[in-house]
């Protein structure tokens, strides 16, 4: 927890600092009043003050409790394939549509969650990108990507 | 219109089938978010946003209503049967639920919990209806002066009812409202934090922002552990509460229902708050305080009223000054936005039927989860046999359904993974992600009115000391963060002693 919350806090300050600067090229108070850096400037001012007081405050005081307990590794391989699978649909999508997108993310992720049975995967797979296709592209109207083949 | 035309007109829109099927699915889904942990209703809310976007406002918010306070109902099953609360309103239920289950009593725990829900549902909405328009007559005299003012106290209260530290706290509320900045200046059009990029310049979206927020991280901290599903072994008889319970709890639900809508209509308030404040409360009242934790129905009555009657305490401000008071209500307010209505003052006058219709869904709704919920309480537990690895494709799918269909844009696909992988770098740090959201919603508002105040006034910040309501507003705000600063002090000192 010690290390990410300097880590988390130098970034918030840094940010803050980026704000402030970044706010102070746009106009703050003009004769008809604040203008558009005006709001930035303090909420950058205070993220930096904020995030200062806790960088400050004595090391002992940080954490009362233990430190962050971050999964084991199983658990970041599992957090690591669910955003790469995240990470496919913008990529795909576009291209192969929502259904074959969602199908062939589904059964690559899948396999790497839990084991079961290939074939319990591939009903899995096939059943909630169908699934979901069919309640909300064809049942409710919303307008999904199509690929090449027009679903 | 008086409340009593109001209720008919909105009874009239509500009472037909269309409405009614979306009432009743609304219901379904909020007990079955309820039911199932490690998804709460601001997942499931944001997750269904897109749905509404094709219905009928009055519908759409209607089902939007029920699932937040099906929810409430559904969230104590499992906190009686395993205790494992369904959503954090709960959890406090489980206290002396689980006790009541293990004594072989948890029919009449959950009896209790629904019949408790839905007396307080009931009598917090006859509040609700006639206490709204009057709050409303009230805020058509507003200015941004006394909008300002109102707004800082909900931002600054939020602070005060999470747990945690205030400073993070303030830290949440600024990135927040930073975030609110991103994109076209609301006073003079002009682009803020883009960096040219197209995409920004309407900012970035409020529902791909929760939807990470509140649903990929979610999935992200479910993925540390693929639990199997629990089972249950407790057996569930007479679902009907003893005249002994009745005279235990009358009281407790009485006591719940004041406590959980004055925590609703408190801004930063909320079912979770009040829930630990009535059990709190019973528990200093009770002649034998040793029996809480031992499976008192009273611990069990008290909050589960509180947490439904809360429900409908936080749909005041929403509905009469457009300002919601929790993150949940936050999303309601996008939903209205979303379908081109503002809520506030003169949503009454222009949308009578949106405003009533919304209304009597709520007591609706309530009848509808009392009638169904008891005897599905069987199929609702069946459902937690279902492991969360075969759950969990379908709310990453619609996340990403979710996400996209709002603009029909994958951008907001890539938005939604960053603030997935941001709340749950956050949450893993103790890091409230509520007063965020609020401040996100908050933002163009809250900016809107200080530039507003501050271009109308002759004498710059002396506006809001000039408004009674603004004045006093800001001086209870000025006190609150008085005393957060008191608290962050000396709980840093007793760290620093210890």
């Amino acid at each position: 927890m010690r290390r990410w919350h300097l880590g988390l806090n130098t970034f918030w300050l840094l940010l803050g600092l980026g704000v402030v600067a970044l706010s102070l090229r746009m106009p703050v108070l003009g004769p008809s009043g604040p203008g558009g850096g005006f709001l930035p400037l303090i909420l950058g001012g205070l993220l930096t003050a904020s995030s200062l007081t806790l960088l400050l405050q004595p090391v002992r005081t940080v954490s009362p409790d233990a430190d962050t307990e971050w999964p084991d590794r199983g658990g970041l391989r599992r957090i690591g394939a669910v955003v790469a699978a995240l990470v496919a649909f913008p990529i795909l999508m576009p291209s192969l549509g929502f259904l074959l997108t969602s199908l062939a993310v589904m059964l690559c992720l899948l396999p790497a969650i839990a084991r079961r049975h290939w074939l319990a995967n591939v009903a899995l797979s096939v059943a909630a990108s169908g699934g979901i296709y069919l309640v909300f592209a064809r049942l409710l109207g919303l307008n999904l990507p199509r690929g090449p083949w027009g679903f | 219109m008086g409340t009593i035309d109001g209720l008919a007109q909105g009874f009239s829109i509500i009472l037909t089938w269309q409405n009614l099927y979306f009432c009743l699915i609304g219901s379904l889904v909020g007990t079955l978010i309820g039911v199932l942990p490690g998804i709460g209703p601001l997942a499931a809310l944001s997750l269904l946003l897109p749905i509404t976007f094709q219905m009928p406002a009055v519908a759409g918010i209607a089902m939007l209503a029920a699932i937040f306070y099906g929810a409430m109902y559904g969230g104590s099953t499992t906190a009686v049967l395993i205790n494992i609360p369904g959503e954090a309103a709960s959890v406090v239920t489980s206290l002396d639920g689980y006790r009541m289950a293990q004594n072989g009593r948890a029919g009449a725990a959950l009896g209790m919990a629904a019949l408790g829900s839905f007396i307080a549902g009931t009598i917090s909405l006859v509040a609700l209806s006639f206490f709204s328009p009057l709050l409303t007559s009230v805020a058509l005299r507003f200015g941004p002066a006394e909008n300002f003012g109102i707004m800082m106290l909900g931002l600054v209260s939020t602070i005060f009812m999470v747990q945690g530290s205030t400073v993070k706290g303030v830290q949440m509320i600024a990135l927040g409202l930073l975030v609110s900045c991103i994109g076209m200046d609301v006073v003079d059009g002009q682009e803020r934090f883009t960096f040219g990029s197209v995409d920004l310049t309407n900012g970035f979206d409020l529902t791909a922002i929760v939807i990470g927020l509140f649903g990929v991280s979610e999935i992200l901290l479910n993925m540390e552990q693929v639990a199997t599903g629990e089972r249950v072994k407790t057996s569930i008889r007479g679902l009907w509460p003893t005249v002994q319970d009745w005279r235990d709890s009358w009281l407790p639900i009485l006591r719940g229902t004041g406590i959980g809508f004055v925590f609703g209509v408190l801004p930063g308030g909320g079912p979770v708050t009040a829930s630990f404040v009535s059990y709190a409360a019973e528990k200093r009242i009770a002649r034998q305080p040793e029996r809480f934790g031992k499976g008192a129905i009273e611990g069990v009555a008290g909050p589960e009223s509180a947490n439904n009657a809360a429900v409908a305490g936080s749909m005041i401000p929403l509905l009469s000054l457009g300002l919601p008071s929790n993150a949940v209500t936050a999303l309601l307010l996008g939903a209205f936005i979303i379908q081109g209505v503002q809520p506030g003052p003169m949503m009454m006058v222009q949308r009578p039927d949106l405003f009533w219709g919304v209304i009597a869904s709520m007591y609706v709704g309530n009848v509808i989860l009392l009638v169904l919920n008891l005897p599905l309480v069987g199929l609702w537990v069946q459902l937690l046999r279902v492991p969360y690895t075969i759950l969990f494709p379908l709310v990453l799918l619609l996340s990403v359904v979710g996400a996209y269909s709002v603009n029909g844009n994958s951008f907001d696909i890539w938005v939604m993974i960053g603030f997935g992988v941001v709340g749950y770098i956050l949450k893993k740090n103790d890091y409230e992600l509520s007063p965020f959201v609020l401040a996100v919603v908050l933002g163009p508002l809250l900016e809107q009115s200080l530039r507003q105040s501050l271009i109308m006034s002759p004498d710059g910040a002396m506006i809001f000391a000039r408004s009674p309501i603004a004045a006093t507003a800001l001086g209870v705000t000025a006190a609150l963060v008085g005393m957060l600063l008191v608290k962050e002090h000396n709980s840093r000192r007793g760290e620093t002693l210890t």
